[in-house]
């Protein structure tokens, strides 16, 4: 599907769900990537951003650029980490701060573009946004180990504001005893589904105090 | 108009500031300030451990232990949304300073 | 001639948050202009790789004056990305606070804007009122800033009638302080001798850099991102603001332009809100990417995501309107005085803490 082809109606009878359009490019070399770039230009489209995603091996660049008739065109292409790709500050002066951050926290090699805006000195040769990259290993090194901390009971003070007991409470409080059992076999069967967000929780844990 | 008249007319209004320790600041209902638990209806399920953003809760089912660490709380109160016997809340009472990080079991 | 290089650092009494220029000059001219940012950075979208459902609170929290924006264009993606429906009355309530933080960011940077050029009264009357509109926030949502009022599949409290009667009350007292300003903007000659004629940026420049925002608007082109037609914006009838000139004053009178038309848009809302559901809840897991803006205070601002078939997601990238605002500065600011500084670069309405999340 072309730009032409996708451009949907005027403002008011937009559905919300697909406004704005979107369309999807994919080059396969880089002659055919600065063919699509330059074209962009000449049309007069303004570039929006540039995302870097990391895939093991290969890193995947997308561009945005606005048309201006209420469609979004996306440019995708893989990148080697080792190779040095082009630059589109010639084209889009407003590219060289997406090209930095891309550069420096993902670990992309652009032509004529240092990248380093965002990090401080100490983490240079790190690249935070890759998968293989551990916050919590980062922060120990910079910062030392965590802090124990202190653990008290709860006073009268902190309950302040909770309801009074009633009747119908007492009741609850039996039918309780009685759903235990049911909650502790469905917590059985959460955990396999959510297996990925423990180990992140104690990153969460232990970040953030210091 | 002019400025001198607005002058004039500032001389006689009352002022936008509220004198705090002698006078109460206005706190709305649906203002979300300190997490507050029922310790007769909790049954431990650990539900709202895990929606937690903050990671500020710690629910331990066997030794039968409820810890909340009040300085990472955000007050998004996801935690009563998703408990389903009703036991912890979000109250409007407003957080004062402390000069020290306790963490609070209930 | 003897340069000196002058740090514009990152403490400075008009900048609320920190960027540091290096600015080259010439006897009180300018002739060169270098910025170095790092200061705001915290790793939120790298944060953001988890459940998406407390990710919504990472992402809101990138910044404090306009964080109602960034959860609404998060959960439009999310809603794109996933196919989540949404109830009517819960657009019209979601658009009730977009305006409403509209209104209390561009009176937060009137204020601002006339202390550094130095009229201080002005920054207290504004700010007076702007009180008002945040303790109508608070009533509504439960705090000030950081609303975590929107969530996907719907907003997470209603609203009724005595609210509804109080804020169209407290607009009526903010229209008529945005209508002094209005006033004073173009009567005022101190006011207007300062800013009017300088930091002027003409329609090629500003395209060539791709400037967003009421920036663009200062300058005479009609764009605006609310005319997508995403929340209920597609049911209220409305036309870009826009003001001839590119200059700083131009740049002042489309922000208060902005506020009254933000006021008609809301007393629209109340009165086509309609009674129904709020919120509609979905478990599910996300599946596919997608691209999504709205227009925030400063700009359009830019949210790409992509889920993975789980509940967390694989990537947020987040693009605030002051990073593509920012380049603009190395070439506007060649040439001018340097007195005249501290208001061109605060006319652009700059949020770094939205740049370098």
């Amino acid at each position: 599907m072309t730009v032409e082809q996708a451009v949907p109606p005027k403002p008011k009878e937009i559905v919300t769900k697909t406004a704005p359009g979107e369309v999807y490019d994919s080059p396969k070399d880089i002659e055919e990537f600065k063919e699509m770039a330059k074209a962009t230009y000449k049309k007069g489209w303004r570039l929006m951003c540039i995302t870097a995603i990391d895939k093991g091996e290969k890193i995947e660049l997308i561009y945005h650029f606005d048309t201006q008739k209420f469609v979004l065109y996306h440019i995708r292409y893989s990148v080697d980490p080792a190779v040095e790709h082009v630059s589109l500050v010639e084209y889009y002066p407003a590219a060289y701060l997406f090209e930095n951050e891309v550069c420096e926290l993902m670990g992309v090699k652009i032509k004529d573009i240092k990248g380093k805006i965002f990090l401080s000195q100490d983490m240079d040769g790190m690249h935070p946004l890759k998968k293989s990259f551990k916050i919590e290993e980062m922060l120990v090194k910079l910062q030392g180990p965590r802090v124990e901390q202190k653990i008290r009971k709860a006073t009268k003070e902190d309950l302040v504001g909770m309801a009074g007991k009633t009747e119908d409470d007492l009741k609850e409080d039996e039918a309780c005893e009685s759903d235990e059992e049911e909650v502790a076999a469905k917590g059985k069967t959460e955990k396999p589904k959510e297996k990925k967000t423990p180990p992140k929780k104690d990153e969460d844990e232990k970040d953030g105090d210091a | 108009m002019s400025l001198i008249s607005y002058s004039l007319k500032n001389l006689f209004t009352k002022p936008a500031t509220v004198e705090d320790p002698f006078r109460d600041i206005p706190v709305p209902e649906r203002y979300r300030g300190v997490l507050v638990l029922d310790r007769d209806k909790c049954i431990l399920c650990g539900l709202c451990s895990k929606a937690c953003p903050a990671g500020c809760l710690e629910v331990d089912r066997a030794n039968k232990v409820y810890r909340y660490n009040p300085a990472k709380c955000i007050a998004c109160k996801r935690c009563q949304d998703v408990c389903k016997k009703e036991a912890v809340k979000i109250v409007n009472r407003v957080r004062g300073p402390s000069y020290e990080i306790e963490i609070i079991e209930f | 001639m003897v340069r000196t290089v002058v740090p514009f650092g990152p403490q400075h009494p008009i900048l609320a948050e920190p960027i540091r220029y290096l600015l080259e000059l010439e006897e009180e001219t300018v002739v060169g202009v270098d910025f170095q940012l790092g200061w705001m950075h915290r790793g939120i979208e790298k944060n953001s790789e988890q459940d998406y459902n407390r990710a919504l609170f990472a992402c809101e929290r990138v910044c404090g004056i306009c964080s109602g924006v960034h959860s609404a264009t998060y959960t439009g993606c999310l809603e794109k990305a996933g196919d989540i429906p949404v109830p009517d009355r819960a657009r019209y309530l979601r658009t009730i606070l977009l305006e409403l933080e509209r209104i209390h960011s561009h009176l937060l940077w009137i204020g601002i804007a006339a202390d550094a050029v130095g009229f201080q009264n002005l920054f207290m009357l504004t700010w007076r009122e702007r009180e008002h509109v945040v303790d109508l926030m608070e009533a509504m949502t439960g705090n000030r800033v950081n609303h975590s009022y929107i969530t996907p599949g719907g907003v997470r409290a209603d609203v009724d009638a005595k609210m509804a009667k109080h804020a169209l009350e407290v607009l009526g007292a903010v229209e008529a302080s945005a209508k002094y300003v209005a006033d004073q903007a173009s009567h005022d000659m101190t006011l207007i001798n300062r800013v009017k004629g300088v930091g002027t940026m003409d329609k090629a420049l500003c395209q060539r850099y791709g400037v967003v925002g009421p920036n663009m608007r200062g300058c005479g082109i009609k764009q605006d991102c609310r005319c997508d037609g995403y929340e209920a914006y597609k049911w209220l009838d409305f036309e870009p603001v826009t003001y001839e000139g590119g200059d700083n004053l131009s740049r002042v009178m489309v922000r208060v332009l902005e506020t009254f038309q933000s006021v008609e848009l809301i007393k629209k809302c109340f009165k086509q809100i309609e009674p129904g559901p709020f919120y509609e809840e979905f478990k599910g897991t996300i599946n596919g990417e997608a691209a999504y803006r709205c227009e925030a205070p400063r700009g359009e601002l830019f949210y790409f995501i992509r889920g993975n078939g789980t509940k967390n997601l694989e990537r947020v990238k987040i693009r605030a309107p002051t990073m593509s605002n920012l380049m603009v500065t190395k070439e506007l600011l060649l040439g001018e005085e340097y007195a005249n500084l501290p208001v061109t670069i605060l006319s652009f309405d700059p949020c770094f803490s939205c740049t370098e999340r």
